[in-house]
């Protein structure tokens, strides 16, 4: 059926399926990235406050959607960052340019990829969440998956920005450093005293973490459609710079 | 394919070979590819894994999965063993075979005498000479004789055709625009002459002798 297709399909298809099979056998990534949000939640939301949090659904969810935004940041920001620094600078960006392939498919292969990686990592924290004592309806849970995947898109850019600037050794320093503050100054695992929240409107996550609260019918700050706007105006320009960069100097 | 491309280390070769098959309106089969570069025993291992020699039999499989009718080659054997490169030869014999032109730069004057139809000798960016390898050859006219004989240097330097004559303990150096009628003199004006060889010059002397003319 896939010789069928027609052949930029099948590019497409072959680029994405074969970036998702690397990066879920490099043990580096896959482990840390699969594995970390449930882990995390599990021992926070269960082992250490399970207790407390039983009595508290809102806690329960707010840490729900907190490791599962997490979850979201991981693929997309290392994976990009890491691979683009690396394929940049080892001459493999080059290589693809010249042959015949659609000139997008390489990003939207690592954009799948990201996806993918929070789909999984969605079907896992769906799988412990009533073990943290979160009860959503199976129509809400597949709300929330589909924001969070598609949320996904943002952070790639972010790491396809810092990919397309950094070198291959440098560009996972930076991708941290900007992937922890973030985490923390989101307000996503904790609230942010009510002087820096201010801080938190900068931060994708933070955007993200609303529309997926409001996903779930959850109260929730400002109005959904403009923090879909934010995101996707932060994926539109980021990709747009790094677009320019990668076929400016390599 | 480039000189140092790193390909994705994670991915089989068969996997990354098929990947790149995917961008051309009629690639070949992966297999076909991987047993035309001689890279069949290897589909199964990860790109990463594989030593420098075999990574470039990769990189030449992903250049004719697409069955191009044209290939450039940038010295293709740079690096390579020896068993490596019998290998890239004889792929290339076969590519030729079924068609398909080939445009290769290369340093290795055999490499061009074992493969090419023709042969362009390109010194300071300037091409000083194109040919068939043998024309190539009979550009440089001179043939080298050998032999042991009775007869001076002097004498035989004074003979029509003779270019140059030297002489050391295994014998007489002459070169010669036109071995046949040199030969013919020697034989005559010596009985016991022995040991005699004509060699003509080989592609790599012939190279040699069109680069220094240009210098």
């Amino acid at each position: 059926m896939e010789t069928n297709l027609p052949r930029v399909w099948r590019a497409y298809a072959s680029d994405a399926k074969y970036e998702s099979l690397r990066m879920l056998r490099a043990p580096a990534f896959a482990g840390p990235f699969l594995l970390l949000p449930a882990g995390l939640y599990m021992l926070f939301g269960v082992v250490l406050f399970g207790a407390e949090i039983a009595k508290d659904p809102k806690t329960a969810l707010f840490l729900f959607m907190g490791f599962s935004i997490m979850g979201v940041m991981g693929p997309g920001m290392f994976g990009f960052g890491i691979t683009i620094s690396t394929e940049r600078e080892h001459g493999l960006l080059r290589l693809r340019r010249a042959l015949p392939g659609p000139p997008a498919a390489p990003l939207l292969a690592k954009m799948l990829m990201s996806m993918l990686f929070v789909a999984i990592v969605m079907a896992s924290m769906a799988a412990v969440a009533p073990l943290g004592h979160l009860r959503l309806p199976a129509s809400r849970m597949l709300a929330v998956s589909l924001v969070c995947i598609l949320g996904s898109a943002p952070f790639c850019a972010l790491g396809f920005l810092i990919g397309s600037l950094a070198s291959a050794k440098s560009a996972p320093a930076f991708v941290n450093l900007l992937y922890l503050p973030m985490i923390y100054l989101s307000g996503i695992l904790f609230p942010l005293p009510k002087s820096a929240e201010w801080i938190a409107h900068l931060s994708p996550a933070y955007h993200l973490d609303q529309i997926a609260l409001a996903a779930v019918w959850a109260p929730h700050a400002g109005i959904p459609l403009v923090h879909a706007a934010v995101l996707a105006a932060i994926t539109v320009v980021f990709t747009a710079f790094a677009v320019r960069r990668v076929a400016r100097h390599d | 394919m480039l000189q140092e491309a790193a390909l994705i280390p994670e991915l089989r070769v068969a996997e990354q070979v098929d990947m790149f098959a995917a961008y051309y309106p009629d690639p070949m089969p992966v297999e076909r590819a991987l047993e035309l570069t001689g890279t069949s025993g290897l589909a199964r291992r990860p790109y990463g894994k594989l030593s420098g020699g075999q990574k470039r039999q990769v990189q030449f499989a992903i250049a004719l999965v697409g069955r191009p009718r044209l290939l450039f080659l940038d010295e293709p054997t740079v690096g390579l063993d020896v068993q490596s490169r019998e290998v890239a030869w004889a792929t290339l014999r076969r590519l030729i075979g079924e068609g398909c032109s080939i445009v290769l730069t290369t340093h290795y004057l055999e490499e061009a005498e074992a493969l090419a139809d023709r042969v362009a000798v390109i010194a300071k960016g300037r091409l000083i000479a194109a040919g068939t390898v043998d024309e190539m050859r009979a550009l440089v006219v001179r043939k080298r004789i050998t032999c042991r004989t009775i007869l001076q240097p002097e004498e035989v330097s004074g003979w029509p055709d003779v270019q140059t004559v030297t002489s050391d303990p295994h014998g007489l150096h002459i070169t010669a625009s036109n071995t046949e009628n040199v030969v013919r003199r020697l034989l005559a004006a010596d009985e016991d002459l022995h040991g005699l060889e004509v060699q003509s010059a080989g592609l790599a002397k012939a190279f040699t002798e069109l680069t220094q003319e240009e210098r």
